[in-house]
């Protein structure tokens, strides 16, 4: 069967170890931890239902064949009954797939050159690249080569799939930026020198998110020999200086913050001189042959592709050869390799087959939305749906607009996996009180620019209830398709004009007395409850509630000061219990909820005095003992996970059984070195010798320095096992 | 003593150590330490031992801070002037390291008094100035068998050694209080304040191991520094037979102060 890419040799072996784990999972022998910690960055996620799977495949620059797409359908067929998505990073996710049968589709996929691995978790992830490259008229060239050749070197390289956190890679066939490389964590811009050679713009450390930054330009031009080279010295930086301890802080962007600048690219200009020392191959670079540049352009809107309607399109794109597909980031699939002449007939079909119209809002299938609050364990709003009801009242009002070039993006929450910082016009949801109730809202983003050295993010102007925003668009695109000049973009557009315009029609959507009126406020779209901010959150990627917990904590901090010590620890108590899903019907409950949940679990017990001081009554409070309680709560928060897990208070019974010996146990996570080798020293000072100790470890340097130690002072380090980010160390003691 | 979570940090540089450990931790809170003056050498002693965790830090010394002292005397401040050292010692050991208890002794080391004070330490460090105080603190710490660190500086010069009941004494070397002419007038005695640092630190040094049980302490061997030229070294020595209180048949059987000889300089 014709591939794109060539998978690594020991993808099998890796198969068949998972598919072992997953049987020790359900045969108990394992727990639910350790098999998600290899099933991540497997590329198999969790879905919100328990026991249902999505899993994602590696697809690079969305370049898959025909032969394999066909495959790929009747593969996924066989297991999930749900539409195909298309991803922001060009890759194909199936979703509601059971466990055992992912490493089916996993052996399956192995026989038609596709993968898996890296599709989640702490790896190099699928590399993007522009939609057009290779098929656009004006690129500087084709970067597809770049993209399939990379990839093919990093998924060999095992340390790929141990970083500190996610690392993604972009290419981008011309100075548009099309790709997005100046917001990856590692970029390339194809460029021509004036010697005529081929080569990159190089950005790096950028990416959206938490501290979004656009990406610094460490090379203005560089050969297109040295990709790999410069690839392999990003990754190796990011190896050595990420955090790995806190992953709200992991990607390569916030090694860039702590380091500065100047030693950041310093360091850079180590790693890569180091590499070029070790003088790898070239990268492989296959042609691939496309004789014609036509294509057309399907939109699928919001990324969601139903079996029907993919086998329509496979059977247009093999009469194009087998290099006639492909994903974009942008969600949608493009048919190429079409010649001229056969462009209007082909469209004529898939007008016929419904799979594009004759006349329609183009704008509002490109469009990009987030999974939002109906999948996502952390969203807000249900961003998709807004979608919805935004093409919904298009389509009511039969208003067609000829904006095809404008970008709509629509993220359920702060975090931007709805890119809407790179929106011409886009929205992230939160939710705001108003007249004591949450209403799901949105900020208004707009006017962002990308390309090198021009990347700029959208800008937040405005906010607006989640019901008014389709009017809201209408209003201003209706305006804007009038005022647009064609070939402006909207970024210039945006600063000539559209800035007032939005700030104007924002104003006709803010009297607050709607929302005693028409109590459509309070639901969010297309959804039967009322809305609330409770009921959705768990966590899979991450924000929006941090507002709701940071104004309890801003809230306590004043009370304290007025020294309204029992309004403190209402707002103390019940800053975190939003992590838990846990509804408040009046605020006195919370200290209650909050003895439930957290203390002895993961406060420690002596705070159980002010709860039972509150409930009693009592609630003779002292200042330093809520003040107290106060940092210690907010302490908590700090070490709070992405997926609002806290750390369990250090369980220090002897608990652990190995066949049926106790043995002391020990959680040094998160204790830093040489910290973390002075308690376990001082644990093996109470234990007699021979007798023995287990301890947990961080990955990096703790997991590197401590067993070492332990062994120079005469123990014996019996066993060390990876888990997940953190390495469980028995030991015995020696003297 | 249980050690909390803040001593583990606090400590964790040297408990990290295969010497010292948290037992050996316990075993410095649990020790009992006197500086005998809160000088040039006591400055760091105190200063050293209270950061590194001795239990119980006494201080005997009759003197207020006064100006001269701050050139070398370095756990003195300029806002103490005038204040009694040993509140101002007090007052920094606190601020190193609160958990330490500190027993004051504002008085002067003297036959009547000395038995009594070192009675219930450990370990003594003679911080002191002058000679018949260095006689007097080795015949008490021989007679009742006590640990102690003998120094002495001058100038560039500094030296120590370590007495543990057994060894040599200081006796062993200088049987008597040199001759009056001998001692060196006012405006020969002046000192570098890193001097009496670095002999001051040695000093703690040595009563850090000697608490821990740990390396070789400078018993019979008497630490020589010049500073001027930086050589250091060490001169063994032996046992006196013939040394008037630790010898075969010792002379001195009882505490006993010698007189002072008074700097000319001064008096006038």
């Amino acid at each position: 069967m014709q591939t794109i890419y060539e998978l690594p040799p020991n993808l099998e072996k890796e198969i068949i170890e998972y598919e072992n784990l997953i049987h020790e999972y359900e045969n108990e022998k394992i727990d639910k931890q350790k098999l998600r910690a290899h099933r991540v960055p497997m590329g198999v996620y969790e879905q919100r239902i328990d026991d249902t799977f999505m899993v994602r495949v590696r697809i690079p620059g969305g370049n898959i064949t025909v032969s394999q797409f066909k495959e790929l359908i009747n593969i996924v067929k066989k297991y999930s009954d749900k539409d195909l998505h298309i991803t922001t990073r060009q890759e194909i996710q199936l979703h509601n797939i059971k466990l055992e049968d992912t490493a089916k589709i996993m052996k399956e996929l192995l026989k038609i050159g596709l993968s898996t691995r890296g599709g989640g978790g702490n790896t190099v992830r699928n590399i993007i690249g522009s939609h057009d490259s290779g098929i656009s008229e004006n690129e500087i060239f084709d970067i597809t080569p770049y993209v399939v050749a990379l990839t093919e070197r990093m998924i060999q390289e095992s340390d790929s799939w141990t970083l500190p956190r996610k690392f993604k890679i972009a290419f981008s066939n011309g100075p548009d930026d099309t790709g997005y490389a100046t917001v990856n964590d590692l970029g390339f811009i194809a460029k021509i020198n004036e010697k005529g050679e081929k080569g990159f713009a190089v950005y790096i450390a950028g990416g959206m998110g938490a501290n979004s930054n656009v990406g610094i330009k460490i090379f203005d031009f560089v050969s297109d020999k040295e990709v790999y080279n410069i690839a392999k010295s990003a990754k190796n930086l990011f190896d050595k200086y990420g955090n790995r301890k806190n992953r709200h802080k992991a990607r390569l962007r916030f090694v860039l913050y702590s380091l500065g600048r100047e030693e950041f690219i310093k360091k850079f200009f180590e790693e890569y001189e180091k590499v070029k020392k070790q003088n790898f191959n070239e990268l492989k670079l296959r042609d691939v042959q496309i004789q014609n540049k036509g294509f057309i352009e399907i939109p699928i809107f919001l990324g969601d592709l139903s079996f029907e309607n993919a086998e329509k399109i496979l059977s247009v794109a093999q009469r194009f050869g087998e290099n006639s597909l492909r994903f974009t980031p942008r969600q949608n699939i493009i048919i190429k390799n079409i010649p001229e002449k056969d462009k209007e007939n082909i469209k004529e079909e898939l007008i016929k087959n419904g799979l594009i119209k004759n006349a329609y809002n183009i704008f509002l299938y490109n469009a990009v939305s987030c999974a939002g609050a109906s999948t996502c364990r952390l969203g807000i709003c249900l961003s998709k749906n807004l979608l919805k009801a935004i093409k919904d009242k298009f389509e009511q009002n039969s208003l067609l607009l000829n904006l095809d070039d404008l970008k709509i993006n629509i993220s359920g929450c702060p975090n931007s996996c709805g890119q809407h910082l790179l929106a011409d016009i886009g929205f992230f949801g939160k939710a705001k009180k108003i007249n004591g109730k949450y209403v799901p809202f949105y900020y208004i983003v707009a006017g962002a620019e990308v390309g090198e050295d021009k990347t700029k993010f959208a800008e937040k102007i405005g906010e607006i209830a989640a019901l008014d925003i389709p009017d809201f668009l209408m209003d201003f695109l209706n305006i804007s398709a009038k005022e647009k000049r064609p070939n402006e973009k909207w970024s210039e557009y945006y600063k000539r004009d559209g800035r007032e315009k939005i700030l104007n029609i924002i104003k006709k959507y803010s009297y607050m007395e709607n929302f005693s009126k028409n109590k459509n406020y309070y639901f969010d779209w297309y959804d039967d409850k009322e809305f609330s901010i409770l009921n959705k959150i768990e966590g899979e990627c991450s924000a929006g509630l941090f507002d709701l917990i940071d104004y309890d904590f801003k809230l306590a901090d004043q009370m304290i000061s007025e020294n309204k010590l029992s309004d403190a620890v209402i707002y103390i108590s019940r800053a975190l219990l939003i992590t838990k899903g846990l509804e408040i019907k009046n605020d006195s409950d919370s200290p209650v909820l909050f003895k439930e949940n957290f203390i002895g679990k993961h406060i420690d017990e002596k705070y159980a005095n002010i709860i039972e001081n509150f409930i009693n009554k009592k609630r003779d409070f002292n200042v330093d003992e809520i003040k107290e309680f106060y940092n210690e709560v907010k302490k908590l928060y700090n070490q709070m996970d992405n997926s609002l897990r806290f750390p369990e208070l250090k369980k220090d019974e002897k608990e652990v059984k190995i066949k049926g010996e106790e043995i002391l146990f020990k959680d040094f996570r998160g204790v830093p070195c040489p910290l973390n080798f002075v308690k376990t020293k001082l644990v093996l000072e109470t234990i007699n010798i021979g007798e023995k100790l287990k301890i947990l470890l961080d990955d990096g340097e703790p997991i590197e320095n401590v067993p070492a130690s332990l062994k120079g002072e005469g123990h014996k380090v019996l066993k060390q096992t990876k888990i997940e980010n953190y390495w469980e160390v028995l030991i015995e003691k020696g003297v | 003593m249980i050690l909390d979570d803040n001593d583990i940090l606090r400590y964790s540089r040297q408990i990290i150590l295969k010497e010292v450990g948290g037992k050996g931790q316990e075993k410095l809170f649990n020790a009992k330490v006197l500086i005998v003056g809160a000088g040039g050498l006591g400055s760091p002693a105190g200063l050293y031992l209270a950061a590194s965790g001795i239990g119980t830090v006494g201080i005997i010394d009759g003197d207020n801070v006064d100006l001269t002292n701050l050139q070398r005397q370095i756990i003195h401040f300029s806002s103490d002037l005038n204040k009694a050292k040993v509140e101002s010692a007090e007052e920094k050991i606190k601020a190193i390291n609160p958990k330490i208890n500190v027993i004051k002794y504002k008085e002067r080391l003297n036959a009547e008094n000395i038995a009594s004070t070192i009675k219930d330490f450990d370990f003594i460090i003679d911080g002191t100035d002058n000679f018949p105080a260095k006689f007097l603190i080795n015949d008490a710490c021989v007679l009742l068998k006590k640990p102690f660190s003998h120094a002495g500086i001058l100038r560039f010069d500094g030296q120590t050694f370590t007495h543990i009941p057994g060894g040599a004494c200081y006796r062993c070397i200088f049987p008597e209080l040199p001759p009056k002419g001998v001692i060196p007038s006012c405006s020969e005695a002046g000192i570098l304040g890193p001097v009496a640092g670095i002999i001051g630190s040695v000093q703690a040094l040595e009563t850090i191991k000697f608490i821990l049980g740990i390396g070789n302490l400078l018993i019979n061997r008497l630490f020589i520094m010049n500073a001027f030229e930086m050589n250091f070294r060490i001169v063994n020595f032996k046992k006196n037979k013939e040394c008037p209180i630790c010898g075969e048949n010792p002379s001195i059987k009882e505490i006993k102060e010698y007189e002072q000889p008074v700097c000319e300089l001064k008096r006038n």
